[in-house]
């Protein structure tokens, strides 16, 4: 009892303090700014969909479209193949990724048709920061063999280690064909 | 002409790897007379079916285009056999010539094939590295020339 009639006489100190009209008018506003608020933050969670067009993204439509644009840029400057033939029913393939590594992938690759891809490939395997390579389910035809006993004797001179990922099959020809060469490590995956 | 395999008169492109398995079958003929060719016979013989078969049909039948021939790749098992034909005798005997040479020191050669001599030059650094990669697998060639200017180059796995 004591704690309402303390209460009710604050809120007239207050009431009188600023005069009814002007309090009205302020707790409308703070009222009106809090309702924004509420509706902003919804509109920012769940986005606005009329009819199924969206207007306004969801926060999980805008990172997925964030995340999209993020892959495709990537693949951009990584992923993006250096050399790419469809060759018969398959797809003669490599690209140099990230600068580091580099994956090659086909089973048709023939001296006839893909001649300069073997001397792009040479050329990007032979780059300095080149230190592995990935056979992605290819042949290994013999002209890829002799860039890579290339880079493996140029690396042999500056004492550096030089990386193949294969298989079990790959695994067996690359070390009967390149067992002179101590600095080549064979992974298989 | 394309590339057709046959075995025991049924044409086998275009259906798939289960059935152009050897467990079932005792040969494949492919007639190369151009780099389609090859592409074919690649597509047929699938590396699922044989890594290393794979690898020697690639590369004989590439040698032998290479070289401005024409000619037929028959697969049994655990053999290649790529007769090659020439177009005349002196064709035949030149050819035939430089390839018992070639086969000869890449059969005595233990050494590594780059010497490191051929920077720049993309022809000079392959040459002969095919043969030399089937005889490094453990696999033998035998060669024997017909007398209709043809080489039979027979390559089977020790």
């Amino acid at each position: 009892m004591a704690a309402e009639v303390k209460c009710s006489t604050n809120v007239k100190e207050i009431v009188g303090f600023f005069g009814q009209d002007q309090l009205t008018s302020a707790l409308s506003i703070i009222g009106l700014f809090g309702l924004l608020a509420f509706i902003v933050f919804v509109v920012y969670k769940r986005g606005i969909n009329i009819f199924g067009k969206i207007v306004v993204p969801s926060k999980l439509e805008r990172d997925e479209a964030i995340k999209a644009i993020k892959s495709i840029e990537e693949s951009k400057f990584y992923l993006k193949p250096d050399y790419i033939q469809k060759t018969g029913d398959d797809f003669c393939w490599f690209h140099a990724h990230k600068g580091a590594s580099m994956k090659f992938g086909g089973m048709t690759w023939n001296s006839g048709e893909h001649y300069q891809a073997f001397e792009l490939f040479q050329t990007l395997l032979l780059s300095d920061n080149i230190d592995s390579l990935e056979f992605v389910k290819s042949a290994i035809p013999s002209k890829v063999l002799g860039g890579i006993e290339k880079k493996l004797a140029v690396f042999e001179g500056q004492k550096r280690e030089f990386t193949i990922y294969c298989d079990e099959s790959q695994k067996n020809f690359l070390s009967t064909n390149l067992s002179h060469y101590s600095n080549l490590v064979l992974e298989v995956i | 002409m394309s590339a057709v395999a046959t075995l025991t008169n049924e044409t086998i492109r275009g259906k798939s790897y289960p059935e152009i398995s050897l467990v079932k079958k005792e040969f494949l003929l492919f007639e190369i007379s151009d780099y389609h060719d090859v592409v074919q016979m690649l597509n047929d013989i699938n590396l699922r079916m044989d890594f290393e078969l794979h690898h020697v049909c690639s590369e004989l039948a590439q040698n032998m285009l290479e070289e401005d021939n024409t000619g037929t790749i028959k697969i049994t098992r655990g053999k290649v056999i790529n007769t090659v034909k020439y177009k005349n005798e002196e064709d035949c005997f030149m050819k035939c010539e430089k390839l018992s040479h070639g086969l000869q020191l890449a059969q005595s050669s233990k050494e590594k094939t780059w010497l490191g001599s051929s920077i720049g030059k993309l022809g000079s650094l392959y040459r002969g590295r095919g043969l030399s990669s089937i005889l490094n697998m453990g696999w033998i060639i035998n060669t024997y020339s017909t007398i209709d200017n043809q080489l039979v180059i027979e390559a089977s796995k020790h």
